[in-house]
């Protein structure tokens, strides 16, 4: 009786682990189905737009998925029609200044704010960091105004040139405040150990703390790179001509002038974003580990 | 000896600090200037025109008071747009923080390919709003992909539907479920309406955009649970859904309160998708604070009106600062409870 009983009973265990096994698995099918459904999901707009710019115009009014046949020249039309390399070359421009300007007084303003004592540093830093707070477009027709009236007191202009386009952005307290987080962690003692050296903050914030700090200096400059890249409100505001409109803006005057055009369209939106893109896939890693650190820390 | 050098070191140590100071500001100075300019003195000079008549061309304005702010306070399309708004906060802040924390606790649970999921589905928040709003214009056309998507799928059960101009159809959402019943909501109620259809899509588009930002949030704190406490759980024999709703949300509250503060903060000043797609139209039923601000200031629609501008930007300030700290306080409590 023990005997038979027994084979029984771990048959009937294997059947039960078995079912336990199933259902597991069964869950971990449904997670990776919902995962993969939300990534195609998630990109589709992406693919489907690479695809509309690769498409013949017949094609791009109707409704098709994949091309019949690959159209490249789409995008060399849209280069030409558009425009686009001179907005190209103002919105690299205009990214780059941007990017020089906010990191230096962002790094040197974090580095004031982390390492150097002075009176009512707190206070000074909570109130610039409260202007957070206030909404960005709420600012944008006074801010206007102030372009405006400094270009006319100023020794150059800033209406449609690249001070108006650039030096608005270059303080960033969310810069500052993802550097100083990081600054504060390097110990004190270090620059009392370069002051007997002989170095002063300058010289430590160049030979110490940056090389230290690389990380939170990359998510800066990517994060400033897509600001000012994809930056469009105010652009508009203060460029009339496309002297020194961003591509962004660019992007807005073709899709009218192109109206049904959309294969064109698609394919000047491609060019547009290409550098995102690149940035981002470069970066991600970093980058979105650093974006969920930093915002933890706030 | 020590007489002299006591007061020395004072001396010295005050300088030193005075130096220091020095050096401070010189190190702050190129941030502050910018921010002194275009941040908060900006800010006072829009406080200062709020109070005034001021069309951007006859300097300097004219003082009229608070009667900008009376008549914010009763004009009708800055009354909408708030309305507007508010349908706006109330549904897209909660679906993107659920769908946020859902894909988090998705991605967070032992798949492979994790890092590859988080990138692809951070790749639509990158993308510059110009482009998303292109290609959800295209998605959303009465011959676009949504409509033949939506055709193909009822037909296949032998149902009709008839193409939306999902961009513009001003069709509200009480109205639509309403209707079958018999009830009419006049033009005049349409407060009662309920959010129209296309402010429905555009806020389908800003959950599909913001949710991937914030889902890295989320993940990163997910991953900050220590797991001492799930395995301790475990021994206790708590199940997965236990374990979800007993650890990991008790411990989520104060990246909770960042995500649905900053969803608010963005969802209230709603601006480049309606510019782009539908200029606060149909029926003003996409029309948002920020957009009609935006509108007023630069006199799109007849003279540029600085001073009512600044009013309604002010107004909508307030509006967010107290939401900001009704949710801080609510989900504080929140904590507490635990």
């Amino acid at each position: 009786m023990a005997e038979r009983a027994l084979p029984l009973t771990s048959v009937q265990e294997k059947r039960l682990q078995s079912l336990g096994n199933l259902v597991a698995s069964l869950k971990k099918g449904v997670t990776y189905a919902i995962l993969v459904s939300g990534a195609l999901l998630a990109v589709s707009p992406l693919i489907w737009m690479i695809s509309t710019s690769l498409m013949s115009l017949g094609e791009a009014q109707g409704v098709r998925l994949v091309p019949s046949t690959i159209h490249f020249e789409n995008y060399t039309a849209a280069w030409q029609e558009a425009d686009l390399a001179g907005y190209f070359i103002n919105s690299v421009k205009i990214t780059l200044i941007t990017l020089v300007g906010q990191l230096l007084a962002s790094v040197l303003a974090a580095y004031g704010f982390a390492k150097i004592k002075f009176p009512r540093r707190d206070l000074i830093f909570g109130v610039m960091l409260s202007t957070i707070m206030i909404p960005a477009m709420v600012l944008i027709i006074p801010n206007f105004l102030t372009v405006t009236w400094l270009g006319r007191i100023g020794p150059i202009r800033w209406i449609n040139n690249w001070p108006a386009l650039t030096i608005p952005f270059m303080g960033s307290i969310f810069s500052i405040f993802l550097l100083r987080q990081f600054f504060a962690q390097i110990p004190d003692e270090l620059f009392d150990v370069a002051q007997i050296d002989g170095a002063g903050h300058l010289r430590f914030l160049r030979q110490v703390v940056i090389p230290l700090s690389k990380a939170p200096l990359m998510v800066i400059v990517v994060l400033s790179f897509m600001g000012s890249w994809n930056a469009l409100a105010w652009p508009m505001l203060v460029t009339n001509s496309p002297k020194w409109r961003p591509i962004a803006v660019g992007l807005m005057n073709f899709v009218d002038e192109a109206g049904q055009r959309t294969n064109h369209m698609m394919a000047g939106a491609v060019i547009t974003i290409i550098p995102i893109l690149i940035l981002y896939f470069i970066t991600q890693k970093q980058f979105t580990e650093s974006i969920a650190r930093s915002a933890l820390k706030g | 000896m020590a007489e002299v050098s006591k007061p020395r070191r004072t001396l010295f140590g005050s300088e030193r600090a005075r130096d220091e100071a020095l050096t401070a500001y010189l190190f702050l100075s190129p941030y502050l200037l910018v921010t002194l300019v275009f941040t908060i003195g900006v800010l006072l000079f829009a406080v200062y025109v709020s109070f005034t008549e001021f069309n951007l061309f006859t300097w300097p304005p004219t003082w009229v008071g608070l009667e900008n702010y009376k008549e914010a306070l009763t004009d009708r399309r800055f009354i909408r747009s708030l309305v507007n708004a508010v349908w706006y906060v109330i549904i897209v802040v909660p679906a993107q923080t659920t769908l946020a924390l859902f894909l988090a606790v998705l991605i967070n649970s032992k798949v492979r390919g994790s890092n590859f999921y988080r990138s692809i589905y951070y790749a639509p928040s990158v993308t510059s709003s110009v482009v998303i709003s292109l290609i959800f214009w295209w998605l959303y056309l009465k011959t676009g992909y949504l409509n033949f998507g939506i055709t193909e799928a009822l037909g296949a059960v032998g149902r009709e539907w008839a193409a939306i101009e999902w961009l513009n159809d001003p069709r509200g959402l009480f109205q639509l479920l309403l209707g079958p019943f018999g009830v009419e909501i006049s033009f005049d109620l349409w407060y009662l309406r309920g959010p129209s259809i296309t402010w429905m899509a555009i806020m389908f588009q800003n959950i599909f955009t913001t949710a991937p930002t914030f889902m890295i949030m989320f993940l990163a704190a997910l991953q900050d649970v220590p797991p001492t406490l799930y395995e301790a759980s475990a021994i206790d024999g708590a199940n997965r859904r236990h374990r979800f709703f007993r650890i990991t949300i008790p411990m989520l509250p104060p990246v909770i309160l960042f995500i649905v503060v900053l969803g608010t903060i963005g969802t209230w000043q709603v601006f480049d998708q309606i510019k782009i797609l539908t200029s606060g139209g149909p029926l003003n039923t996409t029309l948002t604070p920020v957009y009609l601000i935006y509108v007023e200031a630069l006199g799109t629609s007849g003279p540029p009106r600085m001073g009512f501008a600044g009013a309604m930007a002010f107004f909508l300030a307030v509006i967010i600062f107290v939401f900001t700290l009704i949710q801080r306080r609510y989900i504080e409590s929140g904590t507490e409870a635990y």
